[in-house]
């Protein structure tokens, strides 16, 4: 017995054969820069077409999905039990788990680390994390200016690393939070980092928050700043060249077929033969809106099935490849998100009119169709928006920017912005949580509501 | 010293000795099993000694003369016996006879035996001769309706199938139900998920374990009984102890078995006529018009050609033949058991069958006074010969995507492969389990003082188990021979344990045991596959194919328990016991801060009727009542739950030409022990000299820190965790009694009757909701006030005489055509209230009758699959039950109108769950009855036999039950075998929730046993 005492601490301390430990694995800075990498790797999955996607599916560029539970997403009637919904939603918070668990470890002091490599870390988790929670709250929740203080309900924002159920915070408080770790991020960033997170990067993302929240002056003090640091690019697929691109600002690295970071992307909507229709397909209304004038190049991209048939569908040829760039913050956002920001805050008309014309100008090869030098703001706003469906079908753009216009022009929801047959406000176009989140400090959005 | 001092001591010495002298030896039972701790009292002195573990007494200094020595102990008849002691020491033997008083009966409690009067936890015995009479599946099938609060579900009519075994309820969800089996003092490995979850049913370890090597079954069943198993006696702790060489010389059995078996209902599928006519009226309720299409690529010139019943070429009357034979001896020095068996046990189910061969070998040599060695030690080969079934295939097929329009071959001769077709299936499949066991014990019992018992045991259970597998190229599509596959797993299980005994009796009437010991044990899981393509058969046939096959090899799993215990027993005068157990376990389960934990258990009990005021009553013979308290765990999790681990450093996953690193899997260091307070209080009572003896036992077990595999809020970034998290309140009501209503030379009958009632009902799960547990489906739920295992579904209001369609209830009971997952209530359980069982045995003359009835009340079963096989139209068969369906406006009927659209009941899909498929669970069963003849003595002698019988048996022949499906006993493997799934059979959710279950059998079988 007294053998046994001795012994039983080396007999019971049994650790699992052939699974690396977190003990064994997060050792060295190196560790922790392997680990991060893998958050830029599994973002560069869930960004690549799969987040906006989603988007799209509560939009009105698509049309109804064939069967599964994206139906539900389309149709605005999402419940609990969607585990489409709940696998994004999931994996978007999987990632955050590594970026929280990085800070932890920066931290904490068990691992030795250069200044250096700490700054620049803590500054690509927090660039990372704010993309992350700007597409949560936006794709769960009713969107900024639902409310008038914003104190609707976004989603759970966890900081750390920990296991207990949390309520959801407000809206205010989620963009508060991501405009936090956006201004760390700039603090934290170089101006290069070869493909990885720059400063520039963070103040690209803190324009769209900024966009997204009806913030005009902001969007326009960082579009200012960082505009003139990049140049147009002619090329009109983006998705060619999105990394080596002259507009780059951040890219998900894609470099080819087995290291394809678009794959959503081409899985929805590539056309394998030109009488072959996609798997998802586009709305009737995206695609008169883009092939109404021939003469914009960008109208090429589209197709149309069985013209004049009841089952008449439409595509677009922009995914047609075995492995594509994958963009996220370039020039041409930058340039239509000033554009309507000037117009709204009606200061320096020109510089919009020109931000517009730039895109304009590429998509017809010509300044043909320009605007006008003096063309009255209203029409700026409502060619930039405009521009911005034509410009960037299926990234996820659409429908947020209809929420965004919603939540300024038609606060009480009228019925004077709509989402296809519904207000941008009904409960239906805040998808639902998964059923995991069922606690009792949890609460769920409301279903259905949208016509 | 001098010398005149020296020869005065001696001369002293010399004139005791030669004028006292000791009379000494050894007091044994009829099986030749030492009696410890009688009492040996010379008539009419005050000269007496008590024996020791070995039996053995020696009573000092006694003049020569001629005496009467009387020896007692409890549950044996006293016995005197004449002693003429001269100048020197006289050795006696003492043999005593068993007290056929029932409550003196030996009780196996962990770690040693007691006389059931001194027990003060709550036990069941069920004796060997009770579960080798009835032809089972496995040998924990026979326990069913013979212990109170001892519930039996077994598994399904597949041959092995495992049974259900829940012991006063259940207390844990994620961490397992299953009680801890010990066999002869081994913890034995009984995981049928060993190979991962497949066919419908998995193998069952425990069907290697022959039944007929079994003497007893002690089910311990509060923390007074099991706490000496603390560390994992939460769901109750079975004992089974194999019998041993007794008597004296030599004696034989052998036993022949043979039978059959078939299902015990057998369902009622449409024909093809009927099915066809039922999809056109379902084509034509949707709106649609001309001939319905079908599935399965087959015309509708074809269909109406075919009428294949599938249910007939899938099931069988399936053969069961066993034999058996023992040979047994006893002796002062060794005592032997030797048991051959072979059984072959073929289920209904055309190809299942599983064959048992086994030995055992049992030694007891008694190698001096204080040197006892034991050995045990038992091989086994089970092979299963399996077949798909459920959800999986076979019969499961039959009742469900296998249409009856469907041929089993086309016209050209070639298989039918457009749609299901089990019997290509079957026929293009080879499948065999094949488990070998060897379970090995060695046991030393050392006396080196008087008073003192020193045990040791050391263990080991090996098991080999290999799934072979074998598709041809009809299946596989390949075009060779067929691909193999073999699953392997290989589990070494060590255990040792070592208890010193303390024995003494102070002044006759206070009697004190006092035990200390130590236990360890070790399991090691390896588990690796083999799989080839081009093999003509099974690799088990193709030796040369298994050298060059594919090896994949799994990392093994390791667990380990520590444990410290002791146990202080003290009486007086046999009618006041106290016990006091105090265990302490270490689980490598758990993390150091949490590793250890204290199982105490305090007991104490009075046995009334040994009072003087008692003593003269005529009618309460015995009357004892007891009372306990005490701690017991469940330490069941996967040996890892309690790490975050990470992707290999070298996993081949790169971004931006970098290599990654990640975390799997959530690191949870506080995880620990699972606790339950148990507390019991009973009654025991004998009337008119036993021949009524009645047991009363209330219970209450209050589980704290249930171990959950949680869903836990994916916003924490992982979807699952194993957590501490809430608690259970199990409470109930057992009673029993025996009663030997008629006793006359030639015509006996008894009388044995248990019921027990038990309420379960989770109390907390902290902040979680009823969807926090992994594996819910079918919507078995945890919700708070209701049992483990709730049906929480949306409730099925009516169909709508006008429209055929259904209506369902909101929450609030209101009725509504919306299916809306915010409306699901808890309107079920799968736990009975209450269950039992009731023999009777009937003797007259040479004949025997007996007959048993068990039955559960209160339960619901889910018929899962109904919601495919009624009303709405898919790729599945329907049984007749559809008729009952509305067609017309003013119908009011059970179904709604036929469909092919689910949309049409707006239901999301068509495996959504309502409370049309929930139904009435409880039944009563014609278990078994059996009828025996035995040769008389004169015969037997005749044909030098020692004795002779004949004995018929039938199982499962009658059942009544308002349920509708196939049977009402349905217990199943789950659809997914991780180890905390809810639906996983070790948990709760699997039971009373049908998918396709195959049925119970029902057998007839003749056996013949001899000894000679």
């Amino acid at each position: 017995m007294l053998f046994t005492l001795g012994s039983c601490r080396k007999w019971l301390e049994i650790t699992p054969e052939g699974q690396q430990l977190e003990s064994d694995a997060v050792k060295t800075q190196a560790d922790l820069n392997n680990i991060l990498n893998a958050c830029y790797d599994a973002m560069a999955n869930h960004y690549n077409g799969r987040v906006q996607f989603f988007n799209e599916l509560m939009g009105d560029n698509l049309e109804k999905p064939q069967s599964g539970f994206t139906v539900p997403v389309y149709q605005h009637t999402t419940n609990f039990f969607n585990s489409d919904v709940g696998g994004l939603y999931g994996d978007l918070y999987n990632v955050i788990f590594r970026l929280n668990f990085l800070l932890k470890k920066l931290d904490d002091g068990t691992i030795d680390v250069t200044a250096e490599f700490k700054t620049k870390t803590i500054g690509e988790v927090k660039y990372l994390r704010a993309m992350l929670y700007f597409d949560l709250v936006r794709i769960w929740a009713q969107p900024y200016g639902y409310s008038a203080n914003n104190t609707h309900p976004g989603v759970v924002i966890r900081k750390t690393v920990d296991t207990t159920p949390k309520a959801r915070a407000t809206v205010a408080e989620v963009y508060a939070f991501i405009l936090e770790d956006l201004n760390e991020a700039i603090a934290n960033l170089p101006a290069a980092n070869g493909n990885y997170a720059t400063m520039n990067a963070a103040k690209a993302l803190k324009a769209k928050v900024h966009f997204q929240m009806n913030d005009y002056e902001n969007v326009k003090s960082i579009c200012n700043d960082l505009i003139p640091q990049y140049q147009m690019d002619s090329t009109l697929n983006r998705f060619d060249n999105a990394l080596s691109s002259s507009e780059n600002i951040f890219s998900f690295v894609s470099t080819g077929v087995a290291d394809n970071r678009a794959a959503t992307y081409i899985n929805n909507f590539r056309i394998v033969n030109p009488s072959n229709p996609s798997p998802n397909r586009l709305s009737k209304s995206m695609y008169l809106e883009a092939t109404a004038d021939t003469a914009d190049k960008r109208s090429k991209f589209y197709l149309i099935f069985n013209a004049g048939d009841a089952s008449e569908t439409y595509g677009i040829t922009k995914f047609n490849s075995d492995f594509l760039s994958n963009p996220i913050s370039y020039l041409s956002q930058l340039k239509l998100m000033r554009a309507e920001a000037l117009a709204i805050l009606n200061s320096d008309l020109t510089t919009a009119i020109g931000d517009v014309n730039d895109i304009m100008q590429r998509a017809y090869g010509s300044s043909n169709k320009n605007l006008p030098s003096n063309t009255p703001a209203a029409d700026v706003i409502a060619m930039a928006r405009k521009q911005r469906r034509l410009e960037f079908p299926c990234e996820g753009i659409r429908v947020q920017d209809l929420k965004r216009i919603g939540a300024k022009e038609d606060p009480s929801g009228s019925g004077s912005v709509m989402i296809r047959t519904s207000k941008w406000n009904c409960p239906g176009l805040a998808l639902q949580f998964p059923v995991s989140e069922n606690t009792s400090v949890f609460e769920f959005n409301a279903e259905g509501g949208c016509e | 010293m001098n010398t005149r001092l020296l020869s005065f001591l001696l001369l002293v010495i010399f004139a005791r000795s030669a004028t006292a002298q000791n009379i000494k030896g050894t007091v044994k039972d009829a099986g030749n099993e030492a009696v410890i701790g009688a009492t040996v009292q010379v008539v009419g002195s005050s000269y007496g000694a008590v024996t020791d573990a070995l039996g053995y007494f020696e009573i000092k200094r006694l003049k020569p003369g001629n005496y009467k020595i009387k020896v007692s102990s409890m549950g044996l008849v006293t016995t005197f016996k004449e002693v003429t002691l001269g100048t020197t020491d006289v050795s006696v033997n003492v043999v005593m006879k068993e007290d056929r008083k029932q409550m003196d009966e030996l009780v196996v409690v962990g770690y040693g035996v007691q006389r059931k009067r001194e027990v003060t936890g709550a036990i069941s015995k069920i004796g060997g001769k009770e579960l080798n009479d009835l032809p089972v599946p496995s040998f924990e099938a026979a326990m069913q309706g013979k212990a109170p609060g001892v519930q039996v579900t077994v598994g399904s009519g597949l041959a092995g199938s495992a049974s259900i075994i829940r012991i006063r309820g259940i207390s844990s969800i994620s961490a397992g139900g299953d009680p801890l089996y010990v066999v002869d003092g081994i913890p034995v490995t009984q995981d049928y998920f060993i190979l991962g979850n497949s066919g419908g049913m998995n193998n069952n370890p425990l069907a290697t374990l022959n039944p007929d090597d079994i003497e007893s079954v002690e089910v311990l069943k509060d923390a007074a009984a099991n706490a000496i198993y603390g560390s994992r006696g939460a769901n109750g702790v079975i004992l089974i102890t194999t019998k041993r060489g007794k008597g004296k010389g030599w004696k034989f059995g052998a036993q022949l078995k043979a039978g059959v078996s078939m299902p015990t209902a057998k369902p009622k599928m449409l024909n093809s006529a009927q099915w066809m006519q039922l999809n056109q009226e379902a084509w034509e309720n949707d709106g649609h018009s001309g001939i319905a299409p079908l599935p399965g690529g087959i015309t509708h010139a074809q269909a109406l050609a075919t009428n294949t019943d599938w249910v007939d070429k899938t099931i069988q009357t399936g053969s069961k033949y066993g034999m058996n034979f023992s040979a047994t001896r006893g002796g002062e020095k060794l005592n032997t058991f030797i048991n051959l068996s072979h059984d072959y046990n073929g289920s209904y189910l055309v190809g299942n069958s599983f064959v048992r061969t086994s030995g055992r070998l049992n030694m007891d040599y008694n190698a001096t006074q204080w040197l006892k060695i034991g050995v045990n030690s038992a091989i086994s080969r089970g092979l299963n010969n399996r077949v798909n079934a459920a959800w999986s295939g076979g019969l499961g097929a039959a009742m469900s995507t296998a249409l009856p329009i469907y041929p089993e071959y086309n016209a050209d001769g070639t298989w039918y492969r457009a749609g299901n077709n089990p019997v290509r299936n079957m026929e293009n499949m080879l499948w065999k389990t094949e488990e070998l066991r060897a379970l090995n014990g060695l046991n030393l019992t050392l006396t080196p003082i008087k008073d003192v018992v020193i045990q040791g045991q050391t263990s080991y259970d090996y098991m080999n188990q290999a799934d072979d597998q074998w598709r041809s190229s009809e299946i596989t599509g390949n075009k060779n021979d067929g691909d193999a596959y073999r699953g392997m797993a290989f589990i070494k299980n060590f255990n040792y344990y070592i208890t010193a005994t303390y024995l003494k009796t102070y002044k006759e009437n206070h009697n004190l045991q006092v035990m200390v010991g130590n236990e360890f044990q070790r399991a090691n899981t390896l588990r690796r596959s083999a799989d080839s393509t081009n093999v003509p058969g099974l690799f088990s046939d193709n030796p040369s194919k298994y050298l060059n096959a594919r090896y994949l090899s799994q990392p093994g799993t390791n667990w380990a328990f520590l444990s410290y215990f002791t146990r202080a027993t003290y009486n007086y005068k046999q009618k006041y016991f106290v016990q006091a157990v105090f265990r302490t376990d270490a689980s490598s389960r758990f993390g150091s801060n949490y590793r250890w934990a204290n199982f105490p258990s305090f007991s104490g009990s009075w046995v009334v009727s040994e009072e003087e005021f008692m003593k003269n009553n005529k009618t309460l013979s015995f009357l004892k009542l007891r009372a306990g308290w005490g701690k017991s765990g469940n330490a069941n999790i996967p040996d890892n739950a309690r790490f975050a681990t990470y992707s290999a450093t070298s996993n081949n996953i790169t971004y931006n030409g970098n290599p990654t690193l990640f975390p799997l899997k959530l690191e949870n260091a506080n995880i620990h022990w699972e606790t339950s307070d148990n507390y019991d209080v009973a009654v025991e009572a004998g009337f008119f000299k036993d021949r009524l003896t009645v047991e009363l036992d209330y219970y209450k077990k209050v589980t704290t820190d249930v171990l959950m595999y949680l869903t836990i809020p994916q916003s924490i970034g992982f979807s699952q965790y194993w957590d501490n998290v809430g608690g259970i309140l199990n409470q109930g009501l057992e009673f029993s009694f025996k009663s030997r209503n008629i006793v006359t030379k030639d015509f006996q009958w008894t009388t044995n009757f248990n019921v027990a009632r038990n309420f379960n009902e989770i109390t907390s799960l902290g902040v979680y909701t009823e969807d926090a547990v992994s594996g819910g489906t079918n919507d078995t739920r945890v919700v708070v006030g209701r049992p483990v295992g709730t049906n929480y579904l949306i409730r099925w209001s009516r169909v709508d005489p006008n429209t055929g369609l259904p209506i369902y209830l909101d929450k609030n009971g209101n009725e509504t055509n919306l299916y809306d997952n915010k409306n699901r209530v808890a309107v079920g359980k799968i736990i009975p209230d209450a269950i039992g069982g009731l023999t009777n045995t009937f003797r007259y003359k040479q004949w025997d009758m007996s007959v048993l009835i068990i039955f559960s009340i209160g339960s619901n079963i889910y018929e899962s699959s109904q919601k495919r096989q009624a009303s709405l139209i898919t790729d599945w068969n329907m049984d007749e039950r559809v008729f009952d369906r509305w067609q017309k406006p003013g119908d009011v009927t059970r179904f709604p109108k036929l469909t092919r659209d689910y949309r049409t009941y707006n239901l999301p899909d068509e495996w959504s769950n309502t409370t049309l498929w929930l139904k009435d669970g409880s039944y009563a069963r014609l278990r078994n009855l059996s009828i025996g003849y035995n040769m008389t003595p004169k015969a037997c002698k005749k044909m030098h036999l020692t004795s002779m019988r004949i004995v018929g048996i039938a199982t499962n022949i009658i059942t009544i039950t308002n349920y509708d499906g196939l049977d009402p006993e349905i217990g199943r493997d789950s659809e997914g075998g991780s180890p905390g799934d809810l639906n996983s059979s070790r948990n709760m959710g699997s039971q009373n929730i049908t998918y396709l279950t195959p049925p119970q059998e029902k057998t007839f079988s003749v056996q013949v046993s001899i000894e000679f």
